[in-house]
């Protein structure tokens, strides 16, 4: 069976190679500021 | 917590879970705006709560889609009056003078000098005379929020034109002036909750004269 790239990247962070939940937090937060605009425009910070 | 702790703690939420906001924090948040400052005491809006989901839907559509209007359980809307008029302001001030159980003509000379003053201005003007009002109220109500633990996302990013149809405030002599969403922070999806909090230098803010 063909492994994923998640499937692997989860394998790698069992692993203790990196922090799967990091990487993740991260990328979220990556999305999250790029679409920053759209998602929160003209709001009072 | 005091006030600055508070004000740490408060941010613009950016993610709400949809959990609903007690009604009596609510009420302590309205009454913080019903008891805030404002000029010549006139109080020259309006705050609409809204809860009804289809509106708040029908709000959402209009306000760029932000997931906030939906997700709050509570949305203060803040409408400004869209004028001054003489009956507004008299209105303010028999209520005050009858409370305070003074007689109408102890304000004659302040209310005709104020009544004067706004005359002479544009509809215009004198909304936005209005409108700063209104976010002295939203500034107390962020405050009161931040104290109870309940977040709020203050967003001028909305077609007003819009919000005022859907409400019907052109009806009441009102204009949209800023939303304030209030509910609880989702933070599994807010991307924003665990970023500093950037403001600028006290010195660059501050100026001893």
């Amino acid at each position: 069976m063909m492994n994923s790239p998640l499937t692997i990247l989860e394998a790698a962070a069992s692993s203790g190679f990196f922090n799967f939940q990091e990487l993740l937090r991260q990328w979220r937060r990556l999305i999250c500021v790029y679409t920053f605009k759209m998602s929160a425009f003209n709001q009072l910070l | 917590m005091n006030v600055i702790q508070n004000l740490k703690w408060r941010y613009a939420t950016k993610a709400m879970n949809g959990q609903v906001v007690p009604q009596e924090k609510v009420d302590y948040i309205l009454e913080a705006i019903q008891l805030t400052a404002s000029s010549s005491g006139l109080q020259p809006y309006e705050v609409l709560v809204i809860t009804d989901p289809e509106v708040k839907q029908k709000l959402r559509a209009v306000a760029w889609d932000q997931s906030q209007v939906t997700d709050a359980s509570h949305v203060l809307v803040f409408a400004a009056w869209d004028q001054y008029t003489e009956e507004r302001i008299n209105k303010v001030f028999e209520r005050s003078n009858k409370q305070r159980g003074l007689p109408n003509s102890a304000t004659d000379a302040y209310r005709t000098r104020l009544i004067g003053m706004m005359g002479v201005k544009s509809a215009e003007e004198n909304f936005h005379h209005a409108a700063k009002q209104a976010y002295i109220a939203l500034g107390s109500a962020l405050v009161a929020a931040a104290e109870q633990k309940v977040d709020s996302t203050p967003m001028e990013g909305f077609d007003n034109a819009a919000v005022d149809e859907i409400l019907g405030l052109a009806e009441k002599g009102l204009k949209s002036v800023i939303v304030l969403p209030l509910g609880y922070r989702d933070e599994t999806k807010d991307w924003l909750v665990n970023m500093k909090k950037v403001r600028t230098p006290k010195e660059e803010l501050v100026t001893l004269v």
